[in-house]
């Protein structure tokens, strides 16, 4: 199961619990909870699993659309592959609250604008990811709570 | 006869001459036939879900009937706390000793994990969440208390959950309708709020990362308020016999947000299309980017 948003959940409970599975699959399991639990990306309807939460990827490019909607608001990017050619990022984000909360409002990008993103990339290469924060044509920086998108830690 | 009553018989006559077309040409056309008859009284009462021997949570009969104060009211927004650890929104560990389908689960989640691949990712493709994940989204819930039943209304996907609080048993399963947040029948003690639930939808739904119920998964909740009222607390115990062995404990809190509302937050297929971790995004992803196989 999972969920949305900021990348690492901030786990700091007792995990004493696991030790309560039983038989010799506990141990495995006991594992694979915990592995699990530490790996749920945060917010979420859906599963982070695809982005890398332990990399920024800083991308320039040109705004190609924009959505402000529950639960999740996204836009996506022309950029430059280096061969000439052009990739299209779509990158993930929080809520329109979320946002509302790091001071984006839904003028604050539309298509044409050159911006630069900083992203959780896809693990795979695919172009696409999480958003972490943008620079706009003005030059005026927006960023997610940065505890939320942390690199996840060693627990 | 007067040729005032004359003019008006001719008028009349004239009238009808000149509308016969339109009406004639109304009933042949195919996008202006006669309107159907109505509902019967009897199919009214199938398509409103009526009751046949009793009333329903918000009619003024039932609302009106003497009982019990409550010992408090949860009316208000609430969101769960995840003060203590954002892995508070998952109901283990502990968890119990899963049969073989949850110890599959678990170790596929696992291997997903390592793979940087969803597992289970149900929601990520719009099938409800149920309970009890429902409850612990990180959106908030609005729940109202009537004298005849709870109402909570979780901000994600828009749930809806009823509590009847009116005295009525469970439906007789053999003719309930299994949903994915399941029938709940609750009562008042002096302290708590006592709630059973059961009749579950089975397909997709999952608990934590991936294990899945039974058409047996049962919930008992006792919820009562904390903290003057500023926090709701929730002591699960869910039992599955063809899932897990015993009772699966676990106790959730929910915070008392004054300052928030319930968005309307619908998980809408198309607009999946641009979140690259769920499925359809991903697939757009490649297939934008020349990559698809």
């Amino acid at each position: 199961m999972t969920m949305h948003e900021p990348a690492q959940p901030r786990a700091r409970g007792s995990l004493n619990g696991a030790r309560r599975l039983r038989g010799g699959w506990g141990t495995t399991a006991a594992f694979a909870a915990v592995a699990a639990l530490f790996s749920t990306p945060a917010y979420v309807h859906h599963s982070g699993a695809m982005f890398d939460a332990s990399k920024n990827v800083k991308i320039t490019g040109t705004v190609m659309e924009f959505h402000w909607t529950n639960p999740h608001s996204s836009f996506k990017l022309s950029v430059p592959n280096g061969s000439g050619g052009q990739s299209v990022w779509g990158i993930e984000m929080g809520s329109p609250n979320n946002l509302i909360h790091e001071g984006w409002k839904r003028t604050t990008i539309k298509p044409g604008d050159k911006v630069t993103a900083t992203v959780h990339p896809l693990k795979d290469g695919t172009p696409g990811g999480q958003y972490v924060s943008i620079t706009l044509a003005d030059g005026k920086t927006l960023s997610s709570n940065p505890e939320d998108y942390a690199p996840r830690r060693s627990y | 006869m007067p040729r005032w009553i004359q003019g008006a018989i001719t008028l009349r006559v004239l009238a009808a001459v000149l509308l016969l077309p339109a009406v004639t040409w109304a009933q042949q056309s195919p996008g202006r036939q006669a309107r159907p008859p109505g509902l019967t009284a009897a199919r009214e009462a199938e398509l409103a879900q009526t009751h046949p021997s009793y009333y329903g949570a918000l009619a003024p009969e039932n609302l009106a009937k003497p009982r019990p104060k409550p010992p408090f009211d949860l009316t208000g927004t609430w969101f769960i706390n995840l003060r203590h650890s954002f892995a508070d929104f998952m109901f283990g560990p502990p968890y119990p000793h899963f049969f073989k389908a949850g110890q599959e689960a678990m170790k596929e989640a696992e291997a997903a994990r390592k793979a940087g691949k969803p597992y289970r990712d149900a929601s990520g493709q719009c099938w409800p969440i149920g309970m009890p994940m429902i409850l612990t989204r990180v959106w908030p819930i609005a729940i109202i208390q009537m004298p005849t039943a709870v109402y909570m209304i979780d901000s994600f996907f828009d749930s809806l959950r009823v509590i009847y609080t009116d005295g009525r048993p469970h439906t007789d399963p053999d003719i309930a309708i299994d949903t994915y947040n399941g029938e709940s029948i609750g009562h008042w003690t002096k302290d708590a709020l006592i709630v059973d639930t059961k009749y579950f939808a089975t397909d997709h739904h999952y608990i934590d990362m991936g294990i899945p119920i039974s058409d047996k998964f049962h919930i008992v909740e006792r919820i009562t308020l904390a903290d003057n009222g500023h926090t709701l607390v929730d002591e699960f115990t869910m039992t599955d016999p063809d899932m897990w062995e015993g009772e699966w404990k676990s106790t959730k809190r929910w915070i008392r947000e004054d300052h928030s509302d319930i968005p309307e937050t619908e998980c809408l297929p198309n607009l999946n299309q641009n979140l690259p971790s769920t499925e359809q995004g991903h697939a757009v992803a490649e297939k934008e980017n020349g990559k698809t196989k």
